[in-house]
């Protein structure tokens, strides 16, 4: 209990099998997991806290991927020493692809929702089709974001954002959008398969769409039913497949 | 015994359902709230026998037969302790005033001073329910940021009270 990180919510257990590290999507942090269950199968649950929210917005957010992925892999050092995976949602995902490929022997990189990050960003992003929820784009105005990070909670918490608390989540929000689109890589391959997960009802990004992937590296598609935000609630399909294809 | 307080438990109007079992030595209830929160210490108060800890769910676990999933159950028991750093008391009355606030929000017993609100399950819309309690109580106004960043409870009782005397 000595050691903490502020990049885990809290220490991981010493007698996990395995371990699955989450990446949370643009604009949120490390609690919008806390629907997840503890462990799924052999792997314990164990959520990435980015500097910039939550217990940890007194930090300055990453304005770039490559030093986001350097900084996390050597914080999560002392915690690789057991099989382990990545899982990454929307903006998660680019940020799980870009961990994954500094860290040593991961086993599998988990993808939802989003498309290659070898993609320009402007082929990576798109304004809000009609009917998503959840998405966003840096041409947005603040009212429009504001807007959209409202529907988020609406459909999440079943509640308005709480006044108090937009300035807060659209700082958050800008600082990641732009983050997104200036990052421009390379196709770089994981080292790792790969095993997608896209959305029937996703207005986003489309199932096909998530087919991409496997010019990254060898790649297992699934399509679950639900929409962007259906992931939060760790349906039982998500955890099979998180398990089955971890077990190879 | 643990049938008793699991059957009290059940007919508690601010319990959906629970599942009472000894662990340790330790009588064990985790329960899932009826509504949004749960305040263990009404409930506490409320029951004749009452158990030696709680666990607060979303959900039960359930096994394939329907009866609860206990090898699950106790791991969520592991889990919120690894969440919990070891015991401090609050020493001051803001500390033991927020420890109380925290155990109502989280449906988490015996806070103590080291512990860290995001770590228990806190999240932005129950920072934001802390904000307005201290309005209420203490005419203090403090930016949610100032509570997310002062996430320990003993660093949110400092800065409380140092806003409160400035």
């Amino acid at each position: 209990m000595s050691h903490r990180t502020k990049w885990l919510l809290r220490n991981p257990a010493p007698d996990a099998e395995a371990r699955l590290f989450c990446l949370p999507y643009s604009g949120v942090g490390a609690s919008v997991f806390r629907r997840w269950p503890t462990h799924i199968g052999p792997l314990e649950v164990v959520p990435l806290q980015l500097p910039g929210r939550e217990n940890r917005i007194g930090q300055p957010g990453y304005r770039d991927f490559p030093t986001f992925a350097k900084d996390a892999a050597e914080a999560l050092e002392p915690y690789l020493d057991r099989p382990y995976a990545v899982f990454g949602h929307c903006m998660g995902a680019i940020l799980a692809h870009a961990l994954v490929t500094e860290l040593p022997e991961p086993q599998r990189l988990y993808v939802s929702s989003s498309r290659v990050p070898h993609w320009a960003p402007d082929r990576r992003y798109r304004m809000p089709a009609p009917g998503s929820v959840g998405v966003y784009h840096p041409s947005m105005t603040e009212e429009q974001l504001a807007a959209e990070v409202s529907r988020v909670a609406r459909t999440v918490g079943g509640a308005d954002l709480h006044p108090d608390l937009v300035p807060l989540a659209l700082r958050v929000l800008r600082g990641d959008l732009e983050m997104c689109f200036g990052y421009a890589p390379p196709l770089t391959p994981t080292g790792c398969p790969i095993s997608t997960i896209g959305w029937t009802d996703d207005a986003d990004v489309s199932p096909d769409e998530m087919g991409v992937w496997q010019e990254v590296a060898p790649t297992t598609h699934h399509v679950l039913p639900g929409d962007k935000l259906t992931f939060l609630e760790a349906p039982a399909e998500l955890q099979e497949l998180i398990e089955k294809d971890f077990r190879g | 015994m643990t049938q008793d307080i699991e059957r009290s438990l059940r007919d508690h109007a601010s319990v959906g359902s629970a599942a009472v079992t000894v662990e340790d030595d330790r009588v064990v209830a985790f329960v899932v709230p009826a509504a949004e929160s749960l305040s263990l210490r009404e409930l506490r108060t409320a029951l004749a026998d009452t158990p030696d800890e709680f666990v607060v769910l979303p959900a039960l676990p359930l096994a394939g037969d329907g009866t609860p999933d206990w090898a699950e159950l106790s791991r969520s028991r592991g889990d919120l302790r690894r969440r919990r750093q070891p015991y401090v008391a609050p020493r001051n009355d803001m500390e033991r005033y927020l420890a109380g606030l925290w155990e109502d929000l989280l449906g988490v017993e015996d806070i103590g001073a080291d512990d860290d609100f995001f770590t228990l399950g806190g999240h932005s819309l129950l920072a934001v329910r802390i904000r307005m309690r201290l309005q209420r109580d203490h005419g203090v106004t403090v930016p949610p940021e100032v509570l997310f960043e002062n996430s320990v409870l003993h660093e949110q009782a400092a800065v409380v009270e140092s806003m409160r005397e400035a």
